[in-house]
């Protein structure tokens, strides 16, 4: 870079790198840089949308070119504007519990980039711009924060009166999740004064029980209160007043989370399903019993009771603990390293498909043997309510053993037993291997990141880089495409009882929608994961002092060179590596998804599946 | 539920059917959406140009984690999803994977209209599941419309999503934005 331009680039008042960049460049990083200045009150999401794709465009990226020379700028730009989008997306399809969750997330963790945009961490300070740029949703967003002036009546009337004597602004100045907590509270103690209550002689006449019952249940429910629950069902009866019967699908059922217990959430009983479907929407013509003739449904891998190779009928047994010896046995039976290479049934399976095929040569590949990031360490272990994981700290794949107990039990066997089966270890396998691809592209995320050094997140063990939905997206394109190519080659529509229904379900929205199908409506389902917008705000502002020091260092570094102190240099080449670290990471991901949105739909187009009896073309 | 709670519920769950709010996607297509419902910018992936794919999300009311759903799309000719409306449609009037595994329903495809135009229509009943990759997930249960809508040059569709709990009492207000459609592409 000549001496003029740099004099010239010194000159420029507000973005001194902005003469190096084209005149619509330079326009859009103006747009960016004021949609976020506080001072101008825009903080518009589809600004932020279009300065997130203009961002990103080019090779190499406008936000790779700026953020040389304005590492600070870029960072506040990118990082402010995706936490734009991402709270958009949290207003306007989460509410209840789950958007409780999601909020909490991203208003009262740590590394809150909204909280600079004073949109946090109070819900509060978002109202203003919920109203402006999500209207429709302002009164759900009140409620969903559980605001005081949202609690309604009957809620502040008693709250403010002794013994709780709350009021707004101690209200208000709780984190949203107490406020939950405080109302199931309110609500149990309620339920017990309105038990005593309405036993008092005449007393229930004049109490509007049904309307305290319904507001009760609500904060109770949250939390999954059930003895309460089960007291206000005793109260509403014995007043005379019809308590309608839990909905298998009501709102607000996220108390797991809530209420750090376990097993509030259980699947639905296989034999009501179809019955459910049938009757949702009784007396209306459009959606009576006999409306929709409905395809007979196949009987599903997990769930048939009938379960050898043969097809003769077995006994299910209850399922039985394996022990950690007959853990560590199966594991290995499934899968181990035999000469550098994946064996056993989980790699045989595997080999089968080209996904397959990635996951079983990641674990032989010599570029990260180095490093020992594709070391295979896998096994089943209790894991309670997962069907599997994998621990960058830890650096296992792990598949809960009850999966394994729940499919010999089904076959009426033990798992020691079964493994003497090779057909039903087959079978094991075949269920399974789409978890395995799953985790073993995380595995490979985790690997990947060490190589391009990108695994700025450390632990106590093991490092990697952010997780967030985009992880999510990429490994369950991996494991749709292996089960998809499996049952192409395998028998088709018969195959496809081999997998858990909710992974055949990944596949079937993949199939129809490509990758974009897997997260855009799965999204809400993930309250607890950040998007990757969200990841994006949080790394960015995570790194804030970083980039305003080395922002200042390079300054100097152009003006006064020689007036800079070895220890500033040092900073600055450290401080100019954590940036770089961050902006790779950023580039990387958002390409990689990007490609990855290219390549599942350039694979459905090479996929169509048979089918028998359904005309499903190839694409 | 008491009385008070459950109109608390309707008014939180059903946005007044009014005439709604007039929206135009670029030179692709008109509508109106309902009052009350919220677009919402798309994500990280391909842009529209890229797949040829264009169009808007808008989202209602939401109940167990999942917020009801209007699409409107623009599939161009040479998409990279759908090559034609008949592919579009066997993709989703029936399973994508050639066999019906839980349960789901499909319902028959008949014709139709999307405003004035002519329009191939059909609903099926599918899941979600929550939490993700559990053992053993919670099953959503959730209701489609689709109208698919040919015109000379690619084809639209518009699209319904819904949970199970809230697919009636919204249903009305997709349907007057699919009778307000205007497709500018033809």
């Amino acid at each position: 870079m000549t001496k003029l331009l740099i004099a010239l680039m010194i000159s420029l008042p507000a973005y001194p790198a902005l003469a190096s960049l084209t005149a619509p460049e330079q326009a859009l990083i103006t747009e960016c840089a004021s949609n976020v200045d506080l001072s101008k009150k825009l903080l518009s999401p589809e600004t932020a949308d279009k300065c997130v794709k203009g961002l990103n465009a080019g090779s190499p990226t406008l936000l790779t070119k700026y953020s040389q020379d304005n590492p600070e700028s870029a960072a506040n730009m990118i990082g402010y504007n995706s936490a734009l989008l991402d709270l958009k997306e949290i207003v306007v399809r989460q509410e209840s519990a789950d958007g409780a969750l999601a909020l909490t997330r991203v208003l009262e963790k740590s590394d809150c980039a909204l909280c600079d945009l004073q949109l946090g961490p109070k819900p509060e300070q978002a109202f203003e711009w919920v109203g402006k740029y999500a209207s429709a949703r302002d009164g759900v967003f009140k409620k969903t924060v559980r605001t005081w002036d949202a609690l309604g009546g009957i809620r502040t009337a008693s709250l403010s009166a002794a013994p709780y004597s709350k009021n707004k602004g101690g209200w208000n100045g709780q984190n949203i999740l107490d406020r939950y907590r405080e109302l199931a509270k309110w609500a149990k103690a309620e339920t017990i004064r309105l038990e005593a209550a309405a036993k008092v002689p005449g007393a229930a006449a004049k109490m509007n029980i049904g309307a305290l019952a319904g507001i009760l249940r609500e904060d109770l429910e949250i939390v999954g209160d059930s003895a309460s629950i089960g007291k206000l069902q005793a109260i509403t009866a014995a007043a005379g007043i019809r308590e309608e019967a839990p909905k298998p699908s009501t709102a607000d059922k996220k108390g797991k989370d809530l209420a750090a217990t376990s097993g509030k959430l259980s699947g639905l009983n296989a034999e009501g399903r179809g019955e459910y479907l049938n009757t949702a929407f009784d007396g209306t013509g459009a959606f009576g019993a006999g409306a929709m003739a409905a395809v007979k449904p196949a009987a599903t891998g997990s769930g048939t009771k009938t379960g050898t190779a043969t097809g003769t009928a077995v006994k299910p047994i209850t399922p039985v603990k394996m022990t950690a010896a007959e853990e560590k046995a199966l594991g290995e039976s499934m899968m181990r390293m035999e000469k550098g290479k994946p064996a056993g049934y989980l790699a045989d399976v595997m080999s089968q498909t080209e996904a397959g095929k990635r996951t079983n040569a990641f674990y032989s590949d010599p570029k990260y043997a180095k490093a020992g990031s594709n070391k295979l360490a896998f096994g089943f272990t209790r894991a309670e309510g997962a069907f599997g994981y994998w621990d960058p700290d830890a650096k296992v794949i792990r598949i809960n053993s009850e999966v394994a107990e729940e499919f010999a039990a089904k076959r009426g066997m033990t798992v020691p037993q079964m493994m003497k089966d090779p057909a039903a270890m087959k079978a094991l396998a075949l269920q399974v291997s789409p978890v395995m691809v799953h985790e073993a592209e995380h595995q490979n995320q985790t690997a990947r990141a060490i190589a391009a050094g990108i695994d700025f997140k450390k632990y106590t063990n093991g490092s990697t880089d952010p997780y967030t939905r985009a992880k999510e997206n990429l490994s369950n394109t991996e494991s749709s495409k292996h089960m998809i190519e499996y049952c192409s080659k395998n028998g088709g529509p018969a195959c496809w009882k081999s997998f858990h229904p909710m992974h055949a379900d990944n596949a079937e929205k993949f199939m129809a929608g490509g990758a974009e199908a897997l997260d855009a409506l799965k999204a809400p389902l993930y309250p607890k994961i950040d998007s990757f917008e969200g990841g994006t705000a949080r790394e960015f502002k995570s790194a804030q002092t970083y980039a305003a020091q080395l922002q200042a260092l390079e300054a100097k570094a152009r003006t006064n060179p020689k007036g800079m102190t070895r220890a500033e240099q040092q900073n600055l080449r450290d401080y100019r590596e954590l940036m770089d670290t961050r902006f790779k990471w950023y580039t990387q991901i958002y390409r990689e998804n990007t490609a990855n949105d290219a390549e599942a739909l350039a694979f459905r187009k090479k996929y169509g599946t048979a089918a028998s009896g359904l005309a499903v073309p190839s694409l | 539920m008491s009385h008070f709670f459950l109109a608390a519920a309707l008014c939180l769950a059903a946005a007044p059917a009014a005439g709604g709010q007039p929206y135009t996607e670029g030179e692709y297509f008109t509508m109106a959406v309902p009052d009350g419902w919220t677009r919402k910018e798309p994500g990280v992936g391909l842009s529209d140009a890229e797949k040829k794919v264009f169009g808007a999300e808008f989202f209602g009311p939401a109940a167990d984690g999942l917020a009801v759903l209007l699409g409107a799309h623009y599939y161009a000719p040479g998409n990279l999803l759908h090559a034609t409306p008949e592919k579009f449609i066997k993709l989703h009037a029936a399973p994508a994977i050639g066999v019906n595994l839980d349960g789901k329903v499909y319902g028959p495809v008949k014709t139709g209209k999307a405003g004035n135009y002519y329009a191939k229509v059909f609903e099926r009943k599918t899941y979600e599941y929550q939490p993700k990759d559990a053992l053993h997930p919670k099953k959503i249960h959730i209701f489609e419309k689709f109208y698919v809508v040919p015109v000379k040059n690619g084809f639209y569709v518009l699209r319904y999503y819904a949970p199970m709990d809230l697919a009636k009492a919204n249903l009305k207000h997709f349907e007057a934005a699919v009778a307000s459609f205007k497709p500018l592409k033809r």
